[in-house]
């Protein structure tokens, strides 16, 4: 063979082994019911129709609610202080929300009114107060939006379905995103998950709500490590028509599996609890009870711990101590149920 | 979560269906209809009273959701097809509230500068159950329901 066709092949062959980015690790997990979780304590706040809530900063209580006029739709309650701090009220006027989806980083907590394609920050500093929010127009549609470093977003793409395309992105710093191609089909519905990320935002998972998959990623959005839960259930699609729009759905029953989750200085803490949900059952929970699993910031597993049957937990914290809670939105409370770690 | 949970579960007892040129007409003539037994039912009393049984002489009644944003926009695809339909039904737009907050936020937003006929848009109260979609109403009796497929 000629040398140059040799070299030509090495060079060509470099290239293309050189630029394929290296694969994730993948893993299985193992549920086990050895670990269970001992409850020591139960808290009581007087948060009535939360829908959603979490603890930040060990002290601050966020919740969001049902749409009901002239109610709350998200409020801040202070849990040392036991005072409700912020009430952002349901309406049209320009300073009430229509439709709040929050998630909480190192940079504070993300408000994202959907129904007004808006979004707030209330940074670490202003949770404690009623400080006046500022809020923003973005054309970001996507069912979890975090704030990043260098006043840019970072969310989860509604055109990721699959792993067709890159799953996090980030917004410029105007807090848009411009899509280069429309997708023929729109996933929006059907990719939905939340983001977690580590305090310098060099580290985040992604945890998807309808199937046992876990991502974690690094600054530069490559994904480093994934792992699924066996036995999950497993959604079903289809994809109709609208108008020139096509749009994937799920079909039949729609599976949820990781409910929600949290994040300190060491790791994240997931609540995973699968079911059903259907028309006419409601949600469905079949023999698979729900577990709290814990994941360090290096990709490791740290404990998988059984949840005590027939317990449908909203939100997860960890506490100090090594204590995690569990919080229940129930009607007319939130309930934080403190538990021993388990080793 | 549970709002967006509902929002989903619409979504996904969609069906696909080809365009045509006037849904209002299709979803009219019933050929998208399916029979959940209210068929030839008293309207005013499946509607709860919530619609006068004058209005019911000769109606499509949507029934929807007043806070889920693709529900409300399925509301807004069908008033602009009627718009453009040659009828002399009328078109009622029944919200499952509590409120119609979030419906009046996207209802103004399209501003329809082109208006030609108005459909009646009222708050439910008290409906129990009913089925959300399309039913089809004359003379005050329930002539068919459908599911809203998409334009």
């Amino acid at each position: 063979m000629d040398r140059s066709v040799v070299v030509s092949l090495c060079v060509l062959f470099s290239l293309f082994f050189g630029g394929c980015s290296p694969k994730p690790k993948e893993e299985a997990l193992s549920l086990s019911t050895s670990n269970v979780l001992v409850a020591v304590d139960t808290l009581i706040y007087p948060v009535a129709g939360a829908v959603s809530c979490s603890i930040v900063n060990d002290s601050i209580l966020v919740a969001a609610h049902k749409q009901r006029a002239d109610s709350a739709i998200f409020t801040v309650y202070n849990i040392r202080t036991n005072k409700l701090v912020r009430e952002i009220l349901y309406g049209q006027d320009e300073d009430r929300c229509l439709g709040i989806i929050y998630a909480a980083s190192a940079e504070g907590v993300l408000l994202h009114d959907f129904v007004k394609e808006r979004f707030a920050l209330i940074t670490p500093e202003r949770l404690g107060d009623n400080s006046e929010l500022s809020f923003h127009k973005t054309n970001i549609h996507a069912q979890c939006i975090l704030a990043a470093k260098q006043n840019r977003l970072l969310f989860l793409n509604p055109d990721s379905f699959e792993n067709r395309k890159r799953r996090v992105l980030f917004s410029d710093k105007e807090c848009n995103y411009m899509q280069r191609n429309t997708p023929s089909v729109d996933t929006y519905n059907v990719v939905d998950g939340f983001l977690l990320s580590n305090k310098d935002a060099s580290r985040f998972f992604y945890i998807d709500k309808h199937s046992g998959r876990i991502e974690l990623y690094d600054d530069r959005l490559s994904q480093i490590k994934v792992w699924d839960v066996p036995d999950a259930p497993t959604p079903d699609y289809t994809i109709y028509k609208s108008g020139k729009h096509k749009i994937c759905a799920f079909k039949g029953s729609i599976p949820f599996t990781f409910i929600a989750g949290s994040v300190d200085k060491s790791g994240i803490a997931l609540v995973y609890d699968p079911c059903y949900l259907s028309v006419d059952k409601g949600f469905v929970y079949g023999d698979t009870p729900a577990y709290l699993m814990m994941f360090s910031w290096e990709g490791n597993v740290k404990t998988i711990s059984l949840i005590n049957a027939g317990q449908h937990p909203d939100q997860c914290h960890v506490l100090s101590e090594g204590k995690v809670s569990l919080l229940f939105c129930e009607e007319h409370v939130i309930k934080e149920v403190v538990y021993e770690c388990a080793s | 979560m549970k709002n967006r949970v509902v929002l989903l579960f619409f979504f996904s007892i969609l069906q696909a269906c080809s365009p045509q040129e006037n849904v209002f007409m299709e979803y009219l003539s019933g050929a998208r209809s399916y029979d959940i037994g209210v068929q030839g039912a008293r309207a005013d009393s499946l509607f709860a009273n919530n619609i006068s049984s004058q209005a019911l002489s000769r109606a499509v009644v949507m029934l929807t959701d007043a806070k889920c944003s693709i529900c409300i926009s399925s509301a807004i695809d069908l008033y602009k097809s009627f718009q453009k339909a040659e009828t002399e039904y009328s078109l009622i737009i029944l919200l499952d509230g509590p409120d119609r907050e979030t419906f009046d936020y996207y209802w103004f937003r399209e501003s329809f500068p082109d208006q030609v006929k108005d459909a009646r848009i009222l708050l439910a109260s008290r409906l129990e159950d009913l089925p959300k979609g399309i039913y089809v109403v004359e003379d005050n009796e329930t002539q068919s329901f459908s599911l809203w497929t998409g334009r």
